[in-house]
């Protein structure tokens, strides 16, 4: 996610994508988290091989 | 579906899955009804309309109206032709609007198509165009794949049941080695263990034995009422083919991804018409576009317990020697390849082989069958109920 507000953001699911796709580097780690405003789908700059867990906390940005 | 003038399935056929890249879709089209037609006992002039279901006819092949096309080249003459879509669903929705079509009278004799052209294109172009079964904001945006959305489905039953590398293994070798003596599977060959947890990851914890294959195929159904099957000895019948719909985006999937509204929905309607239960099933087909896929599917189902698939198929309970039912008998997606729009009616065909007592892999006394077909995240399933 693009800079801006930092929110508190339950992981509901995450993978690795490994596969090279157009735009995006492999590994990405592509996370299904819960907010206060909703389910979002967000890219964690982590580790590909220490993804959070479901029901961890993750910081994630939100665009203004 | 049942009542009081019985559908059948007259006659089906599949053609073999792999790659076949110098064929139009609609040739592999023709290939498969032809072959139905035949087995039903029909000829071109019988058939009334046809209907074919296709994900990837246009985004993929740049060819519109496949239905008409088919119908031309089959010279079924001026009959309605129609294209259904509902990504991974399309065959058998095909299937559904050709028996609703002869239960409401305005048809004696359909056929219905379901037939995928993938291996022309790049893998990058396959991968672009499967993506379209996503919500546009956000999912495709996000740039998640299937791989990448039944990763986070098996990230999230690992986290809610325990599901893990075991139990992904074990729908893997099992399908696999159900698909060793499929003559019409992609891959025709069993796997062991090692070989499918060394393999290259995909999206965790997806590896390459957890996904089915892009492919190149076709298959058909010829439906009418049971008094105008020309073979009625052979006909298979129809007690229900039901279909029901779900989230098109990750974001709106409850349930923790554990589980596919539409399939629970399209599943409870079926069991209702045809007035059965799950346990009363001999043999079944899911879809097991990936290893998790199929675990999610036979809990949706009722065949196996809520979050106890994984152990359960680890343990051999839907294997040939011994499952009660038998699932995915044919090897599944997993071995046969999974040209999309045509899976469904291969499923379907699979099944029919098994009421008439002549498929390869023959589940011995199989007299109730079962079909399970999904679209994109669960946007579309539909259940088929056949009985011998």
């Amino acid at each position: 996610m693009s800079a801006g507000p930092q929110a508190g953001a339950v992981v509901v699911a995450t993978t690795a994508l490994r596969v090279p796709l157009p735009g995006k580097p492999p590994g990405e780690v592509v996370a299904l988290v819960e907010t206060d405003a909703g389910r979002r789908l967000v890219t964690l700059a982590v580790d590909p091989d220490r993804r959070p867990k479901p029901g961890e906390t993750v910081e994630v940005g939100f665009e203004d | 579906m049942a009542g009081a003038e019985q559908i059948v399935v007259a006659g089906a056929a599949a053609t073999k899955f792999g790659r076949r890249p110098e064929l139009e879709i609609a040739e592999l089209g023709v290939e498969a009804a032809r072959a139905a037609l035949a087995d039903a006992g029909f000829e071109p002039a019988d058939v009334d309309a046809i209907y074919v279901g296709t994900f990837l006819a246009q985004s993929l092949n740049r060819q519109g109206v496949p239905a008409s096309l088919i119908a031309n080249l089959l010279d079924l003459g001026p009959v309605p032709a129609t294209t259904l879509e509902g990504a991974c669903a399309s065959g058998t929705i095909a299937l559904r609007h050709g028996i609703l079509a002869v239960r409401a009278g305005s048809a004696r004799v359909v056929l219905c198509v379901g037939v995928e052209q993938m291996t022309g294109a790049a893998t990058e172009a396959v991968t672009g165009a499967l993506g379209e079964a996503f919500r546009r904001d956000p999912d495709q945006e996000a740039g998640l794949t299937f791989p990448g959305f039944f990763g986070l489905v098996a990230d999230a039953h690992g986290a809610r049941y325990g599901t893990g590398r075991e139990e992904l293994t074990a729908v893997a070798t099992k399908n696999r080695a159900h698909g060793a003596t499929n003559p019409r599977a992609m891959f025709a060959e069993a796997v062991d263990a090692e070989r499918v947890e060394t393999s290259r990851l995909i999206a965790d914890p997806l590896r390459v034995f957890d996904c089915s294959p892009i492919a190149d195929g076709a298959a058909a159904a010829v439906v009418c009422r049971e008094s105008d099957a020309p073979r009625r000895s052979r006909a298979i019948r129809v007690l229900a083919c039901e279909q029901a719909s779900g989230p098109v985006s990750t974001i709106d999937a409850g349930e923790d991804l554990t589980s596919f509204v539409a399939t629970r929905a399209a599943a409870a309607a079926a069991y209702a018409t045809a007035d059965v239960k799950p346990a009363d099933l001999d043999v079944v087909e899911v879809h097991d576009c990936f290893t998790i896929a199929e675990i999610v599917d036979c809990e949706d189902l009722g065949i196996l317990p809520r979050g106890e698939a994984g152990p359960a198929i680890v343990a051999g309970a839907t294997r040939i020697a011994g499952g009660e039912p038998v699932v995915n008998p044919s090897g599944g997606l997993l071995s046969r390849g999974h040209p999309v729009g045509a899976t469904g009616l291969a499923q379907v065909h699979g099944l029919v082989a098994q009421l008439r007592d002549e498929a390869e892999n023959q589940v011995p006394g199989a007299r109730l069958a079962l079909s399970h077909n999904l679209g994109g995240t669960g946007a579309a399933a539909t259940v088929t109920v056949l009985a011998s």
